[in-house]
C-alpha cells in the first residue's frame, strides 16, 4: 500500500448527503442571491467569462545588475519545499535589511557535494534519467500525546532520485537517514505516472529534462507566476515555481533557462539578491531571498512586521544551477514546521534507475 | 428555470445561469453533497453545511470566469472549497491542530482482503496525519484532494489551477517526507 492509500485510509467518515434542512437552507440563499441579481440587472456580460483574476505588479527592478549583464548569465534553480501557501513579504523590512543569516542550519555528516557541482551544462537523452542526490534536514512532523501536540523534528537525511529524462520511464526515489540510516526505496512511476507499471517507454509523467522552458526574461517570469497556482503573492509563487522545475524536484534545467530564472525572479517585486549564501552541504553561491511572515496565510495575521523568515534559493555563482534551499528563521525566531531545508550534492546523467554515477 | 436541465453539462448550465441566474441551482443540486462530503471531512459535520454555502455563493458570483473546456464543474468547485475550508481552519486557527480536527472513524466492517490494509493504515494514523499538518498548506491542500476527494491528478491540476506535473511532483515529495516519517516512527507496511 502506498502512502496516498494509506492516507485514504484514514480518512475521516462523513455523512453521504447534506441534510434536508441544511439543504434547503443552503438551497434558498443562493437561490435568493440568483433572484436579487436578477433583480439588480446584474447578468454578466458575455466578455466576462473570458475576464480572469490576475495578479499585477510593477517590477521594481526590471533589469539585471550590469555585472549579470555583462557576464551574459542569469541563473539559478531551487530546492527545497517552499511550504505553505504563506503571505510572502512583498518588500524589505523596514530596515531595508533582510534578517541576519542563523546557525539554525545546523550542519550534518553529509558526502560531500560532487567536485565541480553546479558548474557543468549537462544535456540527456530520451531513454536516460536525470539522477540527483540531495541533503535534507529539518523535516517535521506532528504527533499527539496526552491530548497535547508535539512537534517532531524529523532527522537529516539523503536522498537519490533518478527521474526519466523524456517523462515515459517513470520516476524514484531512495532516501536513508544520517547518518547510518538503511536505504529505503520510494516507488514512483507506477503510482504516479498513467503509464503500463513494468513497461519503460510507456509511462506518461511530465519529462525530467526541461528543454522546453521559455527563452526570455519576460516569458519566464510569466511562466514562473503561472507555474505555482493562482494563489498568494508573486514573489511566493515564483520561488515556488522554480522549486518545482529544477533540480530541486530531481529535474534537469539547461544554463541559460537557470539563467533566465534568476533574472526574471529578481523582477518581482519582493524578491531580492543574497550576494553570499551557503548551503546547508556548505557549498558557497549567490542567492535569490523572500522575505515570509510567521503566519500562514493572507489575513491570518494582518500587520506583521519586518521580516522573521526568509526563504532562499541558492545557486552556483558562475553557472546559476540550484544548489539549495534554505528556509532561514531570524535569530530568536523558532523554526516552523514543514519548512526543510535542502541542498544539492550531485545532479548527472545515467542511463537507468538506480545507476550511481 | 426554464427548460430542461437534466441532460444538460456543467458548463451548459454555467453558461446559461449567465442570463438565468436561477439555473445554477441545478448545479448546487449536482454537486453539494459531494462537496459536503469533502468539507465535512476537512472541517467537522458543523462548519460542513456553511463551507458548502460559502462554496457555491462564491461560485455562482464567480460563474463568469468558469472556462467552458473544463467542463465537468467538480474541480472547479473543489478549488473553490479548497480556499473556503483553508480561510475557516485560519480564522480558527486551527492550521497545526489537523489530528484534534480529524475526528477517529468509528470501527467499522470491512473486506477481509482490505483489513490487514486498514489495520496498518490504523496504526500509522498518528503518524500520517502529523505528517499532513506539518505540510505545506499547498502541498496538504493538493494530497488530500487526491486522497479524501478522490480528484485524479489531471481534476486536481485543474482545481489548484497548476500544471499536472507540478501535482505528480509535489505527491512524490509528499510521499516521501510520509515514507520518511513513518519509518522514523518505526512503523513498516
Amino acid at each position: 500500500m502506498d502512502e496516498i492509500t494509506l492516507l485514504t485510509a484514514v480518512r475521516p467518515d462523513a455523512p453521504e448527503r447534506l441534510g434536508e434542512p441544511e439543504r434547503g437552507e443552503v438551497r434558498s440563499r443562493l437561490l435568493a442571491v440568483a433572484a436579487g441579481e436578477r433583480a439588480a440587472g446584474k447578468q454578466l456580460a458575455a466578455a466576462s467569462r473570458t475576464r480572469r483574476a490576475r495578479w499585477t505588479w510593477r517590477p521594481r527592478t526590471a533589469a539585471p545588475s550590469p555585472a549579470v549583464r555583462r557576464l551574459g548569465i542569469g541563473a539559478a534553480a531551487a530546492a527545497a519545499t517552499l511550504a505553505t501557501v504563506a503571505v510572502v513579504l512583498f518588500a524589505f523590512p523596514a530596515s531595508g535589511h533582510p534578517p541576519a543569516r542563523t546557525q539554525g542550519t545546523v550542519p550534518v555528516l553529509v558526502p560531500a557535494p560532487a567536485a565541480g557541482l553546479g558548474t557543468q551544462d549537462l544535456t540527456a537523452r530520451p531513454g536516460q534519467f536525470i539522477y540527483t542526490e540531495q541533503v535534507g534536514e529539518g523535516e517535521s512532523y506532528y504527533t499527539n500525546s496526552q491530548n497535547r501536540m508535539h512537534l517532531v523534528k524529523g532527522p537529516p537525511y539523503l536522498e537519490r532520485m533518478w527521474v526519466s529524462a523524456d517523462g515515459r520511464r517513470g520516476v524514484e526515489s531512495t532516501y536513508r537517514s544520517l547518518p547510518d540510516g538503511r536505504w529505503s526505496r520510494l516507488g514512483g512511476a507506477e503510482s504516479l505516472c498513467g503509464g503500463v507499471e513494468g513497461h519503460p517507454g510507456q509511462q506518461f509523467c511530465d519529462p525530467g529534462y526541461l528543454t522546453k522552458l521559455p527563452g526570455t526574461v519576460s516569458g519566464m517570469r510569466s511562466y514562473l507566476l503561472s507555474n505555482d497556482g493562482p494563489n498568494g503573492p508573486a514573489a511566493y509563487r515564483v520561488l515556488g515555481s522554480i522549486v518545482n522545475n529544477s533540480s530541486a524536484s530531481g529535474e534537469l534545467v539547461p544554463n541559460a533557462s537557470y539563467a533566465l530564472m534568476y533574472r526574471a525572479v529578481l523582477t518581482v517585486k519582493g524578491v531580492y539578491r543574497v550576494r553570499h549564501a551557503t548551503t546547508i552541504a556548505g557549498t558557497p553561491g549567490i542567492a535569490v531571498a523572500a522575505c515570509v511572515p510567521a503566519a500562514i496565510n493572507k489575513g491570518s495575521m494582518p500587520g506583521f512586521r519586518g521580516c522573521p523568515y526568509r526563504t532562499e534559493l541558492i545557486f552556483n555563482a558562475r553557472t546559476y544551477q540550484l544548489i539549495g534551499v534554505d528556509y532561514i528563521p531570524a535569530k530568536g525566531k523558532p523554526r516552523q514546521p514543514g519548512r526543510p531545508n535542502s541542498a544539492l550534492l550531485q545532479i548527472a546523467v545515467v542511463n537507468k534507475i538506480g545507476q550511481i554515477p | 428555470m426554464a427548460g430542461d436541465t437534466s441532460r444538460a453539462s456543467d458548463v451548459e448550465i454555467i453558461a446559461g445561469s449567465l442570463d438565468d441566474p436561477e439555473r445554477f441551482a441545478v448545479i448546487f443540486d449536482r454537486h453539494a453533497d459531494e462537496i459536503y462530503r469533502y468539507t465535512a471531512r476537512r472541517l467537522g459535520q458543523q462548519a460542513a453545511a456553511d463551507a458548502v454555502s460559502e462554496v457555491f455563493l462564491a461560485a455562482f458570483r464567480n460563474r463568469g470566469r468558469y472556462q467552458p473546456s473544463r467542463g465537468d464543474a467538480r474541480p472547479w468547485l473543489y478549488g473553490i472549497a479548497t480556499k473556503v475550508v483553508g480561510q475557516q481552519l485560519r480564522a480558527d486557527g486551527r492550521r497545526a491542530n489537523l489530528l484534534a480536527v480529524v475526528p477517529v472513524s468509528p470501527p467499522a466492517e470491512f473486506p477481509a482482503e482490505e483489513i490487514g490494509d486498514r489495520v496498518a493504515a490504523e496504526q500509522m494514523r498518528p503518524v500520517l496525519l502529523g505528517v499532513l499538518a506539518a505540510l505545506a498548506d499547498a502541498d496538504r491542500e493538493l494530497v488530500l484532494l487526491v486522497a479524501w476527494a478522490g480528484l485524479s491528478y489531471e481534476q486536481v491540476a485543474q482545481a489548484l489551477e497548476i500544471p499536472v506535473g507540478t501535482v505528480r511532483s509535489r505527491l512524490h515529495r509528499v510521499r516521501a517526507k510520509m515514507r520518511r516519517a513513518i519509518d522514523a516512527a518505526g512503523l513498516t507496511q
